[in-house]
């Protein structure tokens, strides 16, 4: 009996509809029995064309468009081509706008994290979680409905400033949500974060090294796990957050190596506990600051002829908003250039080697959103 | 360091002379650089020590007339600046060198580079689109492009609403 045992890949598809990739994405994996062999991700089924739009609508028209590329963080998107414009026509941004805005964008940074984490979570296989977080989401929706009057694409931060005041009692509300979020949160530490099975199976899974991490330019939390101190509110400050105290976690590789995917799980948890810092001060800021809430914009937006590249710190990282103007009423090109869209493409090169299972824990831990991949 | 600074450290480099000029723009300056020149630019850009851009935060194109005007944003994290490197390619022979033997990010950015404006990307280890699917003629971004009518079998005829949605270019009123 010396027969060669051979064995051969199988090439199977995972997506585009596949519960754990949140949205439409599809995986084509070459399969050594249970090891991946390569994995080639085929992005664009959530392509709605989205920079070609920008060059059809006006430049405050554009704002809405913005919330549906990344509807987890509509608010930091709304803010960053915001601000890109602003810095354009060089208009001035009164201060109680400024510290709406950072509430506002905190919040829902918080409220994309929570996502995040509690996904990462159920593709995995604990549900609880992901209910229990999506319900303290729910109360982060209900403040930002009070501002804005929607739960999900906001639009309002606008160019110049923010669309409506804050409503009266809001801080009130805050306060309360942030006070009982710190208990939630360890609730959710508990059952979670340190939990030995979850921790088992998220320890030492696709380590990207510092160097490979800026290589594929990973950006936001997915770079910080791996031990690269880069957060844009620190680097380039912007709006107010150079008056206000908090601190840039990093991977510190707590149950493996720096930068596995249980670093950047919970590198995400501990930049909500800065989140809610930030949060307790700005709404000491806002209750001491009066007046406009918008600067004097024109409504018929002609900025000069040049071009601008903005980098703004939202949930998924450092999100470049590129424009370039020729002095009419629409952008002549936009281009978004997104977290997500980096943190696909190192799949490629971290998923061999490990189980096919594992590829759902990979895409969890860094997080990537779909619509915002595509645009 | 500002783009001034950097093109002086550039224009020291024998390799590169003719090759690069600075544009001092009204909002953000750049460096405009050759398609032949573009990739020692970018090779000197991530090498010395003093520029030390490690990260290609993106890279994208603007179709503009004749030419495809691609737009590089490198940022360094260890030095705490960013430049914007511009290189014109001519529509008649559009191609231009692959930056992917100096970042990795730079293949996916390329990719979406070629798929929506059309620059061909010359050594580039895979070089499909990535958007849009496979079958799909012409380049969107590009300013005469006219998306088709059909695409496999769907409908894709604009209406009156949609036609009625469109900005009107060069509308003065204020």
């Amino acid at each position: 009996m010396n027969k060669q045992l051979t064995t051969q890949y199988m090439t199977i598809n995972m997506g585009p509809q596949h519960p754990s990739t949140h949205g439409v994405i599809r995986f084509i994996v070459e399969t050594d029995g249970e090891i991946i062999h390569k994995c080639t991700p085929d992005v664009g089924y959530l392509h709605r064309s989205i920079e070609k739009i920008a060059e059809g609508v006006t430049w405050q028209g554009f704002v809405p468009y913005t919330d549906r590329v990344d509807y987890l963080c509509a608010m930091n998107a709304n803010w960053a081509y915001s601000t890109a414009v602003e810095k354009l026509i060089g208009a001035e941004v009164p201060r109680r706008a400024e510290v709406l805005r950072v509430l506002s964008a905190e919040l829902n940074r918080i409220s994309s994290h929570l996502v995040a984490i509690g996904t990462c979570a159920m593709d995995i296989g604990a549900f609880t979680p992901f209910i229990q977080l999506l319900a303290e989401r729910e109360y982060i929706n209900d403040l930002l409905e009070m501002l804005s009057g929607a739960r999900l694409t906001y639009n309002y931060i606008c160019i110049g400033g923010v669309m409506h005041d804050a409503p009266p009692g809001w801080i009130d509300k805050c306060e309360e949500f942030v006070d009982h979020f710190d208990l939630a949160m360890e609730q959710m530490n508990r059952l979670v974060t340190y939990n030995r099975i979850f921790i088992n199976r998220m320890a030492n899974l696709a380590v990207i090294p510092a160097e490979m991490a800026i290589d594929y330019n990973l950006v936001g939390p997915n770079l910080r796990a791996s031990g690269v101190k880069s957060d844009v509110r620190k680097d380039e400050p912007y709006s107010i957050y150079p008056e206000l105290d908090f601190e840039i976690p990093i991977g510190k590789g707590v149950e493996g190596e720096v930068g596995d995917s249980y670093d950047r799980f919970f590198l995400r948890c501990e930049e909500i506990r800065e989140s809610i810092k930030i949060i307790r001060q700005g709404l000491k800021l806002l209750a001491g600051t009066d007046g406009p809430i918008k600067g004097k914009v024109k409504n018929n937006i002609k900025p000069p002829v040049g071009h601008i590249y903005v980098r703004h710190e939202t949930p998924r990282g450092d999100t470049g908003y590129f424009i370039q103007s020729n002095g009419t009423t629409s952008p002549n090109r936009l281009k978004i250039r997104s977290g997500s869209f980096t943190a696909m493409s190192i799949i490629e090169a971290v998923a061999p080697g490990t189980y096919i299972a594992d590829l759902v824990a990979i895409i969890g831990s860094l997080d990537v959103v779909a619509p915002e991949l595509d645009r | 360091m500002r783009t001034s600074e950097a093109f002086a450290l550039l224009e020291q480099q024998e390799a590169l002379k003719g090759s690069i000029e600075l544009l001092e723009g009204e909002v953000s300056p750049s460096i405009k650089v050759t398609p032949e020149g573009l990739l020692a630019t970018l090779t000197f850009c991530k090498e010395s020590p003093t520029l030390d851009y490690k990260v290609l935060a993106s890279q994208t194109g603007v179709h503009e007339g004749e030419v495809i005007n691609l737009f590089y944003h490198l940022t360094s994290y260890s030095k705490g600046h960013t430049l914007a490197i511009e290189c014109p390619v001519p529509l008649d022979n559009c191609k231009v060198d692959t930056a992917c033997g100096l970042w990795s990010a730079a293949n996916w950015l390329e990719r979406e580079t070629y798929d929506l404006l059309g620059v061909e990307f010359i050594a580039h280890p895979d070089l499909r689109r990535i958007m849009l699917p496979d079958d799909w003629e012409g380049h969107p971004l590009r300013k005469d492009y006219v998306a088709p009518l059909t695409y496999q079998g769907v409908d894709n005829h604009p209406t009156e609403l949609t036609l009625s949605f469109q900005v009107k270019k060069g509308d003065d009123d204020e």
